[in-house]
């Protein structure tokens, strides 16, 4: 028992597949944005393995500039910079990584249930997202934060999450909404396809894109609100992240100091990663939206 | 009329949501501290005790607290008490420097963050939405395209990062503007003195420039990004036809139309800005609110750290359904269904 | 045509798309002219390059569209070589434009009757505001629409009142020629007919001609007073739309009319096999030679039709050698 949609869908997805990945190396933009990024954890990967301190230990004289030995310089506690930025592009990576795939994931069910059922599920998780997404995210965090006292970084990335799963849910759920009145779905319903099936073939792939897009972009906020909390003061004081760096910076006035060294690398580290996660969003933005495409 | 009975609902239904988002809000700002075990206060105190700080009537202040903010009767009756004291405008007393209140030190700081953050945002709005508006018309030029990836670069800059590099330039490199306050202290608050407002603006620059170079970005990417959208449509067309002035056409047409979609931007960003400004007050010690959050934050000030998360959850709630309601208003295609 | 009756002459207009690949040749040497105080229907099917001759003789192509060479005299001056500065003075003073789908055509956020006032004052300079008024309300009222019409904004209006409203802005400087592109095309028919109707009192009117450009051959029949016939970028057929309808010369033209409904007698409707040429790599010596009837080989797929004169009309086909 063959329906022939089916076999129509299957080479077609193939194709899909194929064809977006060509049209988005295509995009100047991500393909720029994914040689930054891709850099970035190169250099993180193998730079640890070849550079050995331990970035929390003191292992040096303090405020020394780069040389030989320490290719960073050492901060005013006589850590090792270039440990410290190799682990903290790592722990902004893991962070980022946890973030977006909970807020894509539970986001994204949350916003289909409501588009999907609608009624009365729908409208009252459309009040809690909107609710969501109207809380000023930097006092909630710091209030949790400050209550909770000891932060871990994954606690950080949970909390995070519970703020970033707003955006996906609302627009998954406005997508499921349209897309249960649009024709082709009758199309579908009418060439025998399951309700299921429906689903997977139709809808998915639909938002698949707007979630790729959506993911990198969360990434990018996961590594700049982590960032931001942690240059106030609320971040893991036992581990060094790229934000942790920072508030030590400002802690120990290194500006003014003229430990250039110190200061630069995780401001630099960090634009890179931010633009390139911009990048790649852009160009994944665009393929999602193809009357955005070949604009300039 | 008959449109008006539309007008009407939407209104209120507007007024309603607010309403109801913003009890929510309030709501997880009271439920936090009672997530935790024990009395959160006592706990504060016995942290700063153990730190050295010294307290005068400790039960004084925790019997104020817990009448206001008590944990004395059930959970609704809290927040009722919770409640009826917010909209009194009593937010409780500061803990570090008790018997000072929390609306007061807010009040001290609040002004400065407004003048910071509304001087800031709109000359970025201004400077980058014109800018934007002649790049997206002459979006074929070079120079347009570099402005695009200069922007793009600044769009992800987080204002303090740039607050930091301007205080590598400006203290260490080419000691010009002052790097900390908002005035210079001797002078005291005296709006009849020149020298005052001097000192005033002058102090501004750098933690504005912060702001202004960076978000100067996202305005100019936007609208750009609009304007070329707008300059395929027919309208734009016709009215080449017509013989118009290329200029009268960019302004008249082009602009009016992305306009409103430009000002709706600012109203979504206002809680990111409000975010990024903070973090800039605190590294130029610039005494707003941002400045205000971070001591309490390193001084455990319970108390103030709750206020401030609620007036700023409430101004940027309030601002953004202001916005809202004035959209419609303006923009005569709107009408007032719901989208 | 005498040359002082003359108000359009073109001469050999050549307009490309240029694109990665080859080239879309729109429209390829076309040749004619146009009368005061006349109707001139141009029909061809979609794609022919209709809309892109329009918007070549009013400079408005916008790239990869490409106007290769060339001339356009209005009214003794040459269009393509005009300095933008007095090409924008003429413009809707003595050369307007209709344009298809007036849905998008008005500022959105502008209301319609300022829209016709811009007009005027660009062109005419200050007038007092009540004859500005006066003269909006009359204008309006000249194409069928109540001047309350003048304090609304585009979104309120129907389609039909959208064109109407840009009929009595093309109108309100008396130009001398009105080039309208599928004026009343993407809307109902009875509409349709009012708009058709407007035009031809525009012309007894005010005494100036219009380019009517439809794929609607029935519309033209109502209107025109001459008609050209386009086929992939090239006029094959042009004469006295009487005569032109009821003895066309050129396969093409045949095949197309003969294609129309006959309310009166039993037809046997026959269509025109094949599809229009990719104007990238159009057909070698005359381009239709792959769907005509009278194909005549080693002639019709090697050397390109002259235009030859044939009853009065001007026709391209080796038929009539």
């Amino acid at each position: 028992m063959s329906r022939p949609w089916t076999s129509i869908r299957k080479n077609a997805r193939a194709r899909q597949i194929m064809g977006g990945l060509r049209d988005l190396f295509s995009s100047r933009e991500f393909t720029a944005g994914f040689i930054i990024f891709a850099s970035l954890v190169m250099f993180s990967t193998v730079g640890s393995a070849l550079v050995g301190y331990d970035p929390m230990a003191s292992v040096g004289p303090p405020n020394i500039a780069p040389n030989s030995q320490y290719l960073f310089g050492t901060d005013s506690f006589g850590r090792d910079v270039m440990s410290q930025i190799l682990h903290g592009i790592q722990l902004s990576l893991i962070v980022a990584l946890l973030v977006s795939t909970v807020d894509t994931f539970f986001g994204s069910t949350v916003g289909f249930v409501a588009g999907y059922y609608g009624g009365l599920i729908g409208s009252a998780l459309g009040i809690i997202m909107d609710v969501m997404l109207v809380v000023p995210i930097l006092p909630a965090i710091v209030l949790i934060t400050v209550t909770v006292r000891k932060v871990e970084l994954w606690l950080m990335a949970m909390i995070l999450s519970l703020f970033g799963w707003a955006a996906p849910a609302r627009q998954v759920r406005s997508q499921t909404l349209s897309l249960k009145a649009r024709e082709f779905i009758d199309v579908a319903k009418i060439s025998g396809a399951r309700r299921s099936e429906i689903l997977f073939v139709e809808i998915v792939p639909h938002m698949l894109q707007w979630m790729s897009a959506h993911y990198v972009y969360d990434m990018l906020w996961a590594i700049l609100t982590e960032a931001s909390v942690e240059v106030l003061g609320l971040g893991p004081q036992h581990m060094m992240t790229l934000g942790m760096m920072l508030f030590w910076v400002i802690r120990k006035a290194a500006m003014y100091r003229n430990l250039w060294w110190w200061w630069i690398t995780p401001i630099a580290v960090l634009i890179c990663l931010f633009v390139s996660l911009y990048l790649m969003h852009r160009g994944l933005d665009r393929m999602v939206n193809p009357r955005l495409r070949g604009r300039r | 009329m008959v449109r008006f009975g539309r007008v009407h609902k939407y209104f209120v239904k507007r007024i309603i949501l607010f309403f109801i988002i913003m009890l929510i809000a309030i709501f997880i700002n009271f439920m936090i501290p009672r997530l935790t075990p024990g009395n959160p206060i006592v706990t504060v105190i016995g942290m700063l005790l153990r730190q050295g700080s010294r307290f005068e009537n400790i039960d004084e202040i925790i019997d104020t607290y817990e009448r206001m903010f008590g944990l004395k009767g059930s959970l609704p009756e809290q927040f009722v008490r919770y409640l009826t004291e917010i909209f009194r405008g009593n937010l409780g007393y500061s803990i570090r420097y008790f018997p000072v209140k929390v609306s007061v030190l807010i009040g001290r700081s609040l002004p400065f963050t407004i003048f910071l953050l509304g001087l800031s945002t709109v000359i970025s709005w201004v400077v980058g939405t014109i800018i934007g508006l002649l790049a997206g018309w002459k979006s074929e030029s070079n120079l347009s395209k570099a402005f695009s990836y200069v922007a793009l670069v600044l769009n992800v800059i987080p204002y303090y990062m740039l607050a930091l590099v301007l205080i590598y330039v400006f203290a260490y490199l080419i000691p010009i503007f002052p790097l900390t306050g908002a005035y210079k202290g001797s002078l005291g608050m005296n709006w009849a003195n020149i020298e005052f407002i001097k000192s005033l603006l002058w102090h501004s620059i750098l933690p504005s420039m912060s702001i202004i170079i960076t978000s100067l970005g996202w305005w100019f990417l936007s609208i750009r990004s609009l304007v070329v959208d707008l300059k395929g449509e027919d309208f734009i067309t016709l009215s080449e036809a017509k013989g118009l002035k290329e200029n009268y056409i960019m302004w008249r047409y082009a602009f009016r139309n992305s306009l409103l979609p430009q000002v709706t931007m600012l109203a979504l960003s206002l809680g990111g800005i409000v975010n990024g400004a903070l973090l800039t007050e605190m590294i130029f010690s610039y005494p707003g609110l941002g400045l205000l959050l971070f001591e309490s934050i390193s001084t455990a000030d319970y108390t103030v750290i709750q206020g401030i998360t609620l007036i700023i959850t409430l101004s940027v709630g309030f601002a953004t359904f202001i916005i809202d309601i004035m959209y419609p208003l303006i923009d005569p295609r709107i009408t007032y269904e719901e989208s | 045509m005498e040359e002082a009756q003359r108000i359009l002459d073109v001469n050999g207009l050549t307009t490309h798309y240029i694109t990665k690949k080859a080239p879309v040749k729109a429209v390829e040497n076309v040749s004619f002219e146009i009368g005061s105080n006349e109707i001139f229907g141009i029909v061809g099917e979609s794609g022919c390059g209709k809309s892109t001759l329009a918007a070549s003789l009013l400079r408005l192509l916008k790239p990869p569209g490409k106007i290769i060479s060339g001339e356009v005299f209005f009214d003794g001056v040459d269009l393509l070589k005009l300095p933008s500065k007095d090409l924008r003075r003429l413009r809707w003073n003595r050369l307007s434009y209709i344009p298809q789908g007036a849905m998008n055509s008005l500022n959105p956020v502008m209301k319609v009757g300022k829209q016709i006032e811009e007009v005027i004052k660009i062109h005419k300079g200050k007038i007092p505001k009540r004859e500005m008024k006066k003269r909006i309300e009359e204008l309006l009222k000249s194409v069928g629409l109540d001047p309350v019409v003048a304090n609304s904004y585009p979104h309120e209006l129907s389609g039909g009142m959208k064109q109407r409203t840009i009929i009595a802005m093309a109108t309100a400087l008396s130009p001398r020629l009105i080039i309208a592109d599928e004026p009343a095309t993407a809307l109902d028919v009875v509409v349709q007919r009012g708009i058709l109707q407007l035009l031809l009192h525009v012309k007894e009117q005010m005494n100036s001609s219009i380019i009517l450009i439809t794929h609607d051959m029935a519309a033209q029949a109502e209107v025109c007073d001459r008609l050209a016939v386009m086929y992939a970028g090239d006029i094959v057929e042009i004469g006295d739309i009487r005569r032109l309808l009821g003895d066309p010369q050129h396969p093409y033209s045949q095949a197309l009319i003969s294609s129309i409904p006959s309310l009166t007698e039993e037809k046997h409707l026959k269509g025109l096999p094949g599809f229009p040429p990719d104007l990238r790599f159009p057909p070698s010596g005359c381009k239709f030679h792959p769907r005509c009837s009278r194909f005549m080989p080693g002639l019709c797929d090697k050397v390109p039709p002259l235009t030859l004169e044939v009853k009065g009309r001007e026709v391209e086909c080796h038929l009539y050698k």
